[in-house]
């Protein structure tokens, strides 16, 4: 029993001593969560963002390994990339709508595999090495902090409301003026170029990488940050991709049990909240400080 | 709800309150060990784990080293890379461990020796094949042989025994890493080397299950053997494919050909294909019977395979760099140690294992100048013969008709 309590006690103290690799990876997993999130302030459930993530560090790889270019610059390449195919993929597909868009993005993400999988340039099965470490945790959470000021001040801009619109009623927006196609295409391109400086920033922090560190399961794993998180409100994902990546490890001392609790609080979440942990009133103080007024009026 | 909150909140604080576990030095040595018990490579994953464990009691059953107690610190990698890297991580700074059991798989391998590098932690791990992956980094090793010391071996025996083998087909793997090398990298040159002309390559990848395509086109060329750069899932489909058109071949492959499932999936199909293995499951050896039956006793259901083998071999060979270190485990000299520890490592000559023919294991830590990190084993030559995994010695080869 006393067993017990220590290791759960262990779950919580852990947070207070994770180390460098940890919050890295938590906080690359976060911008990931974003990136997932961005097309769904459109409604757009995509999952080929393990694909963008692939160009990206594809991408942000070769610049600075062989043409050494300097890491911020080669991000941001590695970013427009994938933003830009994402603009090309999301011209046609984004005519597709719930569980169709859902496949063909996770279609595109085979895709992505597969053409990394055969193209000689960044070594097919092989992979790429050697490649320097120039991630750190100023890199990764100086791009989240931007990233979550721009998705705060999104919210409530016309371009952020219009979206809004879009994801409740793609009808009622067309009829109040929003070009509907263009908020889309802008949501899901830029969840793409997101998705491509995470990949970027996880390229050089794994210093390897192979065409199937981008697979289906990564594609999924995104999409469970935001599911878990709330998907309604920008810190949810970060939420869930902290839960997720912190219990990972956290959890290691269950051994073979991990996934079964790690199943069961997923089943849990999904019962009482779900919209994700995270709903759209969850942090609102007036929610939270309010007086119980008596409900009888 | 406001005294609910407290409640809460005093709990939460009286959590954190309570003493962590403090790492122990002195009579305690620890060892970390990465394997993917979940996810990806699980099926791997838990025999290995089950035969690591069979290695620390063992050690511990024997005084531990130098009469201090082994303890293995198991982290789940699920064959992902950040998540690899994470827990390298916290077992280099937070457990401080000695040195690292692990990874696995080639993937993880790339990911964490640079970590092990930059830690100056001594990574040893027991199955990664894809060649030259510890080549770069001194602290890394690898208790694995590289196919290109295997393969010749493989094919000047079968030159020797069926002489009439003079044209070849590669078949390979090349989604993986290891597969691809072997076929691409290994088998090509070294058929090459010993006069047998390469009539016709063709590649696949893991998960295919029709081979009908692939064994039609070789057929069309007529080799006398088919060289296989993939593992035995594949390797027997193809041979079911050639069974059902017909086309008689000598079957040669890599270390990964190595399961004995492969000979129930394929029936007569398989019958005088030709492998190299470091590991012989079946070995009439003390310590390999020993080994089994312990195994046995925790995954009952399985069959021994050579990855867990190696992870058997690899600890009692940590284990016993450790006790020549002579380290003196506290944690202000954490560091020396872990340097005495590699060191001991890099110095193993003619271990006696289980994953060498003559049972004999030593560590290259120097080849031509540069860090290799390798092993250095005798493979056993392994040919089907009536449907029965049959180590072969000079002129015990199963009479072929093929041609």
């Amino acid at each position: 029993m006393h067993a017990v309590i220590e290791s759960l006690a262990k779950v919580f103290t852990g947070i207070f001593s994770l180390g460098e690799a940890d919050l890295i990876t938590i906080g690359i997993n976060m911008i990931m969560g974003l990136s997932m999130f961005l097309p769904m302030t459109v409604g757009q459930l995509s999952f080929g963002q393990a694909g963008f993530m692939s160009i990206g560090a594809h991408i942000a790889v070769v610049l600075t390994l062989y043409a050494g270019v300097w890491f911020p610059i080669a991000l941001l390449a590695g970013g427009l990339g994938a933003g830009l195919i994402g603009f090309l993929v999301g011209v046609p597909v984004l005519r597709l709508r719930g569980l169709l868009l859902a496949l063909v993005t996770f279609a595109f993400a085979q895709v992505v595999e597969v053409f990394f999988l055969n193209f000689k340039p960044t070594g097919a099965a092989e992979g790429i090495r050697g490649i320097y470490p120039y991630t750190n945790l100023w890199y990764v959470y100086g791009i989240l902090a931007i990233l979550v000021v721009f998705l705060a001040r999104l919210r409530h801009s016309r371009t952020g409301r219009a979206f809004e619109a879009v994801k409740l009623d793609e009808v009622a927006a067309e009829a109040m003026g929003v070009n509907v196609t263009r908020a889309k295409l802008m949501a899901f391109s830029a969840g793409a170029f997101v998705a491509g400086i995470g990949g970027g920033l996880y390229a050089h922090f794994a210093v390897f990488i192979q065409y199937d560190n981008f697979d289906f399961k990564r594609g999924v794993d995104i999409a469970m940050y935001m599911v878990l998180g709330g998907m309604d409100v920008f810190y949810g994902p970060l939420l869930g991709a902290f839960i997720i990546t912190y219990l990972s490890t956290a959890l290691q001392f269950l051994a073979d049990w991990r996934w079964e609790v790690w199943g069961s609080i997923v089943i849990l979440v999904m019962i009482f909240r779900p919209q994700g942990i995270l709903g759209r009133d969850t942090l609102s103080a007036r929610r939270w400080f309010r007086r119980r007024q008596p409900t009888a009026a | 709800m406001k005294t609910r909150l407290r409640l809460l909140g005093c709990g939460f604080i009286a959590l954190l309150a309570l003493p962590g576990l403090a790492h122990a030095f002195g009579d305690e040595i620890v060892v970390g060990f990465m394997v993917p018990l979940t996810k990806k490579g699980a099926s791997y994953g838990v025999q290995s784990r089950a035969a690591t464990e069979v290695a620390v009691e063992e050690i511990n059953a024997a005084g531990g080293i130098g009469g201090r107690k082994l303890t293995m610190i198991t982290k789940d990698t699920e064959g992902d890379n950040a998540l690899a890297i994470q827990l390298a991580r916290q077992l280099i700074d937070k457990d401080q461990v000695i040195a690292a059991h692990g990874p696995q798989w080639s993937a993880e391998a790339e990911a964490v020796f640079p970590i092990c590098e930059r830690s100056k932690v001594l990574c040893f791990s027991p199955t990664s094949t894809k060649p030259g992956v510890s080549a770069p980094y001194p602290w890394a090793f690898r208790n694995t042989v590289d196919e290109n010391v295997l393969v010749p071996q493989t094919l000047k025996w079968v030159k020797d025994n069926y002489p009439w083998v003079k044209k070849a087909a590669i078949l390979t793997d090349i989604k993986d890493a290891y597969s691809k090398s072997l076929g691409h990298d290994t088998f090509r040159p070294k058929l090459k080397e010993v006069g047998i002309e390469v009539v016709e390559e063709v590649d696949y990848v893991t998960g295919d299950t029709d081979f009908s395509a692939h064994i039609t086109k070789i057929k069309a060329k007529v080799p006398d053997m088919i060289a296989v750069g993939g593992t035995w899932v594949e390797t027997a489909n193809m041979m079911k494919e050639a069974q059902k058109q017909d086309m008689k071949v000598l079957w040669v492959g890599g270390v990964g050909m190595g399961n004995a499932r492969i000979v129930e999936n394929t029936g007569r199909a398989s019958e005088g294909a030709v492998h190299n293995a470091t590991y012989d499951k079946d070995a009439n050896t003390e310590m390999n019977q020993s080994y089994v039956r312990r195994l046995l006793a925790k995954v009952p259901n399985e069959t021994p395979h050579w990855p867990a083998a190696n992870c058997y071999d690899a600890m009692k060979m940590l284990a016993f760099a450790i006790k020549q270190a002579n380290i003196a485990n506290t944690p202000q000299t954490l560091e020396a140690d872990r340097k005495k520890v590699r060191d001991a490592l890099a110095s193993i000559k003619d271990f006696p294992g289980l994953t060498s023919a003559d049972g004999k294991i030593s560590v290259v830590d120097i080849a031509n100048g540069k860090h290799a990190g390798d092993a250095i084993k005798k493979g056993t030559l392994i040919q089907i013969q009536n449907g029965k995994f049959t180590p072969v010695g000079e002129g015990k080869a199963a009479a072929l008709k093929i041609r």
